[in-house]
């Protein structure tokens, strides 16, 4: 009975409606409108009608692609999934916006899995034909990624068919298709047979790593470790290495720059021997590079591939290397190798950490730029779990004095950030002499952001070294703030009292902090009096109720009559807590 | 070849309007569509329908005008460029478009969306995506890269890489920027990729040099640069410093030669030969006796656009008097042209070879554009388009 309240009608009018948002959210409905007209009527219905409507604007159509995906067993479970294909067909065919054709062959795939096998060549296998073989580059190049679901289910003979259709795709005019193709090379071509591979596959992957267009070459990188994984080392000698080896020489930085990027998962794929006999070699060459670029990638890759080494390679061979990089020219080489160089202490252990590493760590601790300083400071922890901190202290110092007074207050604000775990792992001591100072100093910056970073820390530091050392060391002098003629600085004591009074104790709380909490109620700036009241209604839970009543109420009372609406505004929420 | 004129778009000649001053023309890479950009920031599509005839077949508003509020000054809706992608799709194409400070990519789709009304048999036009605020000075150049995904723009200073699906970065691969603004003597003024290479591209500069870079060497391309001058400029005056600048560089079809237009001259580099050009063509020579004047007034710094013909054995280029020129590369031997509006009531002479006296200089040809289809091309002066057919 088709009514005109029906849920598929009134689907198809919102759809015409002229306002992008309304098709949206209604386009985000139809599984609740699959699952109230059951699966006959989805399929029949519904489903015609979705595929009657791929004209759209590419968010509605990008989340057509998605919904679709899920409408398995909306449509009644896997016999009928074949249903829902001929609108995400469309949608992968035609639409030339990239994001909707991946999230509608996302979808295929999923939609793919759940067919059975027995009408899977019949209807997927079909679709996926008809795609390969479309006039428009779209099309063939969503056609890429369905080959690796269709060949898994599909028999021996749609098989062969299915090779031979891919690797026609590898060698299509379009770049655009054959970087499509050379994406999904690696998932396609796993599932061969060594033999295949020999035959029908090794010609077609060896154009595609000479193919003109750079970021065609660059992609069939990835399909190395696919292909590799079908033979066994002395083949790969033969059949992998060569084809890494001129991505190595490549003229284009881009390609060079992305066997660096994968340089770990090439280590992982070719095993441990290759790696030894041949691509520490390309490692080294990498991180020589005349192109910064690549440089910093190589340099990002330090510690993941250490670790797929033997010491011994790392001290005689990717060491030396790294040594120039140390006084690279490009200030983003070294800030990479600052970030990345402290985990090979960890491979290396404490003796030859020592030996080796510690006067790496010192230089790039002196380095101009503060990206490499801070990159140094942030992996610290790794460092002394291996060796102690000890060893670094003589010129950590410096280096953190120098950040901490750095002109860029982002430089500042992230220095502040280590100095919590810095506290813990050089002890009281040392830290009382040396950086409690710049702590404070930090309270009084002129930079709002940095004054509430510091605030923060002092709490932090109060957790680490306890309620007794922050009464002694810190509250005093952050309170004494309190008398500066710049408001703003005034601010600063209120804050930190809230920060700090859950950790210090409710004594310290009760006999330093709230007198002076209540003092700077009368303060002559409004900012102050209702950040008192801010602070107060803050101070309520940690302090006993008859102080609350006999010494708290009373002051916000006052607040309460005060003249400024902020002050009386924020007077009546710390009211509204008591 | 003979060229006859074949159509002619545009308004009643007796009414004079600024803003339908043509500022770009161009055929789409596979001779279907010609596109036209205006002083007032719309764009015309005519199509091919039949033989060589076009119909019109799209209007719509590119770029409007702004108002930057850092510098005061009023950002132009002049359309520079337009560069049509070479994909196609079911009834869609797609270009780009430019004023001086943005560039916006445009899709023509036959389809109709839903929830529009019908557009009246009219393809629908909607700007996928913008990309702005990459630009301190004026951009000169849009080019299209051969792997589909990419294209630089060109400003005075700096030419940038963009991806086309994303517009929210893009990486300044030449920055001529001195780090003295008054140390500055150079500037780019025109820039192209190479046909069929992706890492390949041109530029041309005020000084009457042509850079070609290799952007596969580093990422920032300025320090592999290869110089195509002239290395025994002959003729030197007074005024040759500003003639030499040069206006525009495009590479020929079979990516073999390079061609530059500056203000008097063609010249043509064999890729492989960087010292000297391989031919230099003089335009309008006619016109040099009166070059004091033409600076005096300006004139002198007018640009030319220059193309070449699919099959790379010609080049084309436009002058003063509404003409054009259309030399063979082989022989150097020119074709003058000039194109008249068969409206135009006004009396002309019937010679072909231009004379001095005669030059008008408010009417010239500065834009123009050659059909893939080699019989084929289109010129573009003042508020009129003319199409010119070929045969042999």
């Amino acid at each position: 009975m088709e009514d005109s309240l029906s849920p598929v009608a009134l689907l198809i009018d919102q759809l015409k409606n002229e306002d992008t948002q309304v098709r949206l959210n209604s386009i985000r409905r139809i599984s609740t409108i699959a699952k109230s007209i059951g699966p006959e009527r989805t399929r029949k219905e519904l489903i015609h009608f979705l595929t009657e409507s791929t004209d759209d604007e590419d968010e509605v159509l990008l989340a057509l692609s998605e919904e679709l995906g899920g409408f398995i067993d909306l449509v009644g479970g896997a016999e009928h999934a074949s249903s829902i294909l001929p609108p995400l067909e469309s949608l992968a065919a035609i639409v030339e916006e990239t994001t909707v054709r991946e999230k509608a062959v996302e979808s295929l795939n999923k939609v793919a899995e759940a067919i059975p096998n027995e009408s899977f060549k019949d209807t997927f296998v079909q679709l996926v034909k008809r795609l390969s073989s479309g006039d428009w580059f779209t099309s063939r190049t969503s056609a890429c990624g369905l080959y690796a679901v269709a060949y898994r289910k599909s028999s021996e003979d749609t098989r062969k068919e299915l090779r031979s259709s891919f690797l026609q795709l590898c060698k299509d005019e379009t770049p655009m298709v054959r970087r499509s193709a050379a994406s999904s090379f690696g998932n396609v071509v796993r599932q061969f047979t060594k033999e295949q591979v020999r035959e029908e596959v090794l010609p077609i992957f060896n154009q595609l790593a000479s193919d003109d267009q750079d970021s065609v070459r660059l992609l069939s990188i990835d399909a190395c470790c696919a292909v590799s994984s079908l033979f066994k080392n002395e083949e790969n000698v033969q059949i992998i290495i060569p084809v890494i080896s001129n991505c190595v020489s490549d003229k284009s930085w881009r390609v060079r720059y992305t066997v660096a990027d994968k340089i770990c998962e090439l280590a992982q794929c070719l095993g441990p021997e290759l790696t030894k006999s041949n691509l520490v070699s390309f490692f080294i060459k990498l991180l020589k590079d005349n192109e910064p670029e690549v440089r910093t990638a190589a340099a990002l890759r330090v510690q993941g591939f250490g670790s797929l080494s033997s010491t011994d390679v790392i001290i005689k061979q990717i060491l030396p290397a790294i040594k120039p990089l140390i006084t690279d020219q490009s200030q983003h080489v070294r800030a990479a190798l600052a970030s990345n160089i402290m985990g090979l202490s960890t491979i290396l252990q404490r003796e030859k950490t020592v030996e080796h590493l510690v006067e790496i760590f010192m230089a790039l601790l002196k380095d101009d730029y503060p990206d490499v300083r801070l990159n140094i400071i942030s992996k610290l922890d790794v460092i002394n779990s291996v060796v102690g901190i000890e060893l670094l202290s003589q010129s950590l110092l410096p280096a953190i004095v120098d950040l901490a007074e750095d002109r860029q207050w982002r430089v500042r604000l992230a220095i502040i950030e280590f100095i919590p775990l810095l506290g813990s792992q050089l002890g009281v001591q040392f830290f009382d002499e040396k950086l409690s100072n710049l702590c404070l100093t930090w309270l009084g910056d002129s930079v709002c952001a940095i004054r509430e970073a510091a605030t923060l820390n002092v709490r932090k530091l109060a957790e680490v070294f306890g309620s007794e050392w922050a009464k002694n060391n810190v509250i005093p002098k952050v309170l004494s703030l309190y008398t500066h003629p710049n408001y703003l600085y005034r601010m600063t004591t209120l804050l930190s009292i809230s920060q700090l009074a859950p950790v210090v104790g409710s004594e310290v709380v009760l006999s330093v902090m709230l007198p002076l909490v209540c003092k700077m109620v009368e303060d002559s700036v409004p900012n102050i009096r209702f950040n008192a009241a801010k602070t107060l209604k803050s101070l309520i839970p940690l302090l006993d109720a008859s102080v609350v009543q006999s010494q708290v109420k009373p002051v916000l009372n006052k607040l309460y009559e005060d003249q400024d609406r902020d002050v009386k505004h924020f007077a009546s929420l710390a009211l509204q807590q008591i | 070849m003979k060229w006859k004129l074949n159509q002619v778009f545009g308004e009643d000649p007796s009414a004079v309007n600024e803003e339908n001053i043509i500022t770009s023309v161009r055929f789409d890479p596979h001779g279907d569509f010609l596109a036209i950009g205006y002083q007032c920031g719309q764009v015309v599509v005519f199509k091919n329908t039949t033989g060589d005839t076009f119909k019109f077949y799209a209007q719509f508003e590119s770029h409007h005008p702004e108002f930057d509020f850092l510098t005061s000054l009023e950002i132009e809706e002049r359309i520079n460029k337009i560069r049509w992608l070479k994909q196609k799709y079911d009834g869609t194409r797609m270009m780009l478009t430019s004023n001086d400070k943005t560039i916006k990519l445009w899709k023509l789709s036959e389809r109709k969306k839903r929830g529009e009304a019908e557009n009246n048999g009219m393809p629908k036009t909607q700007a996928k995506r913008v990309f702005g605020n990459a630009h301190a000075y004026n951009i000169n150049s849009v080019s299209l890269c051969s792997d589909g995904e990419t294209f630089i723009s060109a400003d005075d200073l700096r030419v940038n890489l963009w991806s086309l699906e994303d517009n929210k970065e893009s990486f300044t691969c030449i920055d001529i920027k001195p780090t003295n603004m008054s140390e500055l003597s150079e500037v780019i003024t025109s820039a192209t990729f190479h046909p069929f290479l992706c890492n390949q591209f041109i530029y041309s500069s005020s000084k009457g040099v042509v850079y070609q870079a290799d952007m596969r060497t580093n990422a920032l391309c300025e320090s592999n640069l290869r110089c195509f001058k002239e290395s025994n400029p002959s003729g030197k005056s007074f005024f040759s410093e500003v003639t030499s600048s040069m206006s525009d560089v495009q590479y020929s079809p079979d990516g073999r030669y390079i061609m530059a237009r500056d203000y008097l001259n063609l010249k043509i580099w064999d890729v492989n030969n960087d010292s000297s050009p391989l031919a230099i063509y003089n335009v309008h020579d006619h016109i040099k006796p009166k070059l004091y004047e033409l600076y005096e007034n300006d004139i002198i710094f007018d640009k030319f656009e220059c193309c070449w013909s699919p099959d790379s054995k010609s080049v084309m280029t436009g002058t003063y008097s509404n003409g054009f020129v259309i030399f063979d590369v082989a022989s150097g031997e020119p074709t003058h042209m000039q194109a008249v509006n068969p409206r135009d009531k006004r009396k002309r002479r019937n010679a072909t070879l231009p004379v001095t006296e005669d030059i008008n200089f408010d009417e010239k040809v500065s834009h123009i554009t050659w059909s893939s289809k080699s019989d084929l091309l289109a010129c573009a002066a003042g508020n009129y388009i003319y199409l010119y057919v070929g045969n042999n």
